[in-house]
C-alpha cells in the first residue's frame, strides 16, 4: 500500500479507504493458506474446457472460512467507508443467519447480479455494498484455497482467460521480469504475461498475444495505451469484446508492487479506458464510474 | 530507506546502453564529438551526457593488455561535498532527498556565479559536476527521481543487459557488492568496491583504481580521502562561520 501511496499521491483517499480492509484480507488469506481442508478433486476434463475448480461447488468446505472472514472483515469496512451502516446490516444479517454468505458467495462466482440483488433487498442492503463486502471475504476464502491447491494448479497448463480456481475474471496482467538464466554475462528475458484474479488473488501464465476476455488474437482490433512518461502502466483494450484489462511491466519496478493494492493506483488509466468505451473485465468499487 | 546503486564492472562489456538510456530518459541533446580513436564518446562528461562509460587500456609487467571499462556517474555521497559548499553560497541549490538518499541538483544552482560553481564543482572527489554555460545551472546524474519516486529504476539499470548495473536499498546493494566481490576476488586478486562506505554508488573493480580512471576512488582524486573525510567531518559552512 505504501508504494501505491509513493506511486500516486493523488489517489491517497482511495489508498487509505482500502488500506484497512486489504490489509486484513491479506491477513486472513495467509491464516487460511494453512489451515488444512479437504481439497476439491480436480477435475482435467472440466479444466480442459475452461471450467474452474470451483465450478458447480457448493462451497461447503469453504464456509468455516466464510463466516471467519465475515466476522473479521464487515466491521473494517464499516470504519473504512462513510456511510458503512450497509455493512453493519450485513453482519447482522450474517451472524443471525437471515443472510448465507455461502449462498451469496455462490451466486458471486456465477455472475447471478439478479440473486444478488435479491439477496440485498432481502436485508435491506444495496446490491453494492453486497457486492464489495463479498468480493473480500469470498476473495480471502478462496484465496487459501489456491495457495493450498498450488502444485496441482501448476500441473493442469491452464490456458484460459479465467482465473482456474474461481472462474473470475483478472483485475490486473503483469508482463514477468528478467528471467533468471545463470549465464552471468546474460541478464535479459522475461516479460510473460501473467494474469491475475479479481477475486482470489492467484496468478496464472497467459498468452502475451491475445484479449483476456474473448481471446482475440487479431492485432488490428486491440490497442495498448499508456502516458508517454509512464510506458509500464499500460490499457489494454480488445474492441472485438469491448473490454480491457490495465498492465503492468515488472521490468520497470524496483520492488514487486502489491499487486491487490496496485489497481488502486492505477485508476486513472481505468477513468481513460472507460472514456473511451470500454469496460473493464472485473468491475470493482474503485472502477466502475456510473 | 536510502537507496544505492552497485556497478559491478567485472560484467560489463561496454555496450553503453546505460550512457544511452540515462541520455534518452532526460531527454538530453545530442554532442558534437570528432573520431579521436577511442570507442569512449563522448570523451567527458557534459551538460548532455550525466553518464558516460569510461574506456581504459592498461598492458602490466606481463605485457597482458586489459581493457577496462567505468561506468561514471554521480556518486550520490552520503554526506554530499559539493552541497555543503553549494550551501554557502545558495541554500537549496543542491538538496539531499532523504528518503532515497539521491544528491539533487536544482534551478536555482543558476544562482552560482561561474567562480562560485566552479568551487563547488572543485569539491566534488569524483569530478563529476558539469555547468551549462548557456543556463548557469550544473548538471549530474539525477539518481532518475522522478522514476525511483514512483517505484521504478532508474534508467540506466533498467536496460543494462549484463547485470553490471543495480539498485535497491542501500543495505541489500551492500550485500550483492560484498557476495560478488568474494567471487570476483577468486578471479581477480585485486578486486575491490570502490568507497562503499561514503557513497551511494559502489563500484566493484577488478584491477587497482588507477587503471580505470583518475577519479574512480576519492583517494586517487586531488582532494584525497583524508582530506575528503575532513571535510565530511567537519562541514565548510562551518569554518567560514566561525571565521566571521
Amino acid at each position: 500500500m505504501a508504494t501505491a501511496r509513493r506511486i500516486r499521491p493523488a489517489h491517497a483517499s482511495l489508498i487509505d479507504a482500502f488500506e484497512q480492509p486489504l490489509a486484513i484480507r491479506a491477513g486472513l488469506a495467509d491464516l487460511f493458506a494453512n489451515d488444512p481442508i479437504p481439497l476439491p478433486e480436480i477435475n482435467l476434463e472440466l479444466i480442459a474446457q475452461g471450467g474452474s475448480v470451483l465450478t458447480g461447488d457448493d462451497l461447503a468446505r469453504l464456509e468455516p472460512w466464510l463466516l471467519h472472514a465475515t466476522r473479521e472483515l464487515l466491521p473494517v469496512l464499516e470504519s473504512s467507508f462513510p456511510n458503512g451502516e450497509p455493512f453493519r446490516k450485513l453482519a447482522t444479517a450474517a451472524a443471525t443467519g437471515e443472510l448465507s454468505v455461502r449462498e451469496a458467495s455462490r451466486a458471486l462466482l456465477d455472475g447471478d447480479a439478479a440473486k444478488l440483488e435479491a439477496l440485498g433487498n432481502a436485508v435491506g442492503v444495496p446490491a453494492g455494498y453486497l457486492m464489495l463486502s463479498l468480493q473480500m471475504i469470498a476473495g480471502a476464502a478462496i484465496a487459501g484455497l489456491a495457495s493450498q491447491l498450488g502444485d496441482q494448479l501448476e500441473s493442469t497448463s491452464w490456458s484460459h482467460g479465467s482465473c482456474p480456481v474461481c472462474g473470475s475474471s483478472p483485475s490486473l496482467a503483469t508482463l514477468s521480469r528478467k528471467d533468471d538464466v545463470q549465464v552471468e554475462a546474460l541478464v535479459g528475458g522475461g516479460g510473460k504475461k501473467h494474469l491475475h484474479c479479481g477475486l482470489c488473488g492467484h496468478s496464472w501464465r497467459f498468452q502475451r498475444n491475445a484479449c483476456a476476455g474473448c481471446g482475440n488474437e487479431d492485432p488490428h482490433s486491440r490497442e495498448v495505451f499508456y502516458a508517454e512518461r509512464a510506458k509500464h502502466e499500460r490499457i489494454e483494450t480488445c474492441s472485438q469484446c469491448k473490454g480491457y484489462l490495465l498492465c503492468v511491466d515488472l521490468r520497470e519496478y524496483e520492488k514487486d508492487p502489491n499487486l491487490q493494492a496496485l489497481p488502486l493506483a492505477l485508476v486513472h488509466l481505468d477513468i481513460i479506458a472507460q472514456e473511451k468505451g470500454f469496460g473493464p473485465l472485473s468491475p470493482a468499487t474503485w472502477n466502475t464510474f456510473s | 530507506m536510502p537507496k544505492a546503486f552497485f556497478i559491478d564492472t567485472s560484467l560489463c562489456t561496454a555496450c553503453r546502453g546505460c550512457q544511452l538510456a540515462c541520455k534518452e530518459w532526460h531527454e538530453l541533446p545530442a554532442n558534437h564529438t570528432l573520431q579521436r580513436g577511442s570507442h569512449q564518446n563522448p570523451p567527458d562528461l557534459n551538460p548532455n551526457n550525466y553518464k558516460i562509460v569510461r574506456f581504459s587500456e592498461h598492458k602490466d609487467d606481463k605485457g597482458v593488455v586489459s581493457w577496462n571499462f567505468f561506468q561514471d556517474q554521480c556518486r550520490h555521497c552520503v554526506v554530499p561535498p559539493c552541497k555543503e559548499v553549494a550551501d554557502m553560497y545558495v541554500e537549496g541549490a543542491i538538496l539531499k532527498d532523504d528518503a532515497t538518499g539521491a544528491v539533487l541538483y536544482t534551478e536555482k544552482t543558476a544562482q552560482l556565479s561561474a567562480e562560485d560553481a566552479e568551487v563547488v564543482r572543485e569539491a566534488c572527489p569524483y569530478n563529476i559536476p558539469r555547468r551549462n554555460e548557456e543556463t548557469g545551472v550544473l548538471t549530474k546524474c539525477t539518481m532518475c527521481f522522478g522514476r525511483i519516486s514512483e517505484g521504478m529504476l532508474p534508467a540506466c539499470v533498467k536496460v543494462c543487459p549484463t547485470g553490471t548495473m543495480n539498485f535497491g536499498e542501500r543495505e541489500a546493494m551492500l550485500d550483492l557488492a560484498n557476495k560478488r566481490l568474494a567471487e570476483v576476488k577468486k578471479t581477480y586478486p585485486n578486486a575491490m568496491l570502490a568507497d562503499p562506505d561514503f557513497t551511494s554508488a559502489i563500484y566493484l573493480l577488478t584491477d587497482v583504481p588507477e587503471n580505470y580512471y583518475t577519479y574512480a576512488v576519492a583517494s586517487a582524486s586531488p582532494m584525497d580521502r583524508k582530506r575528503f573525510l575532513a571535510g565530511l567531518a567537519k562541514p565548510l559552512r562551518r569554518v567560514f562561520a566561525n571565521l566571521g
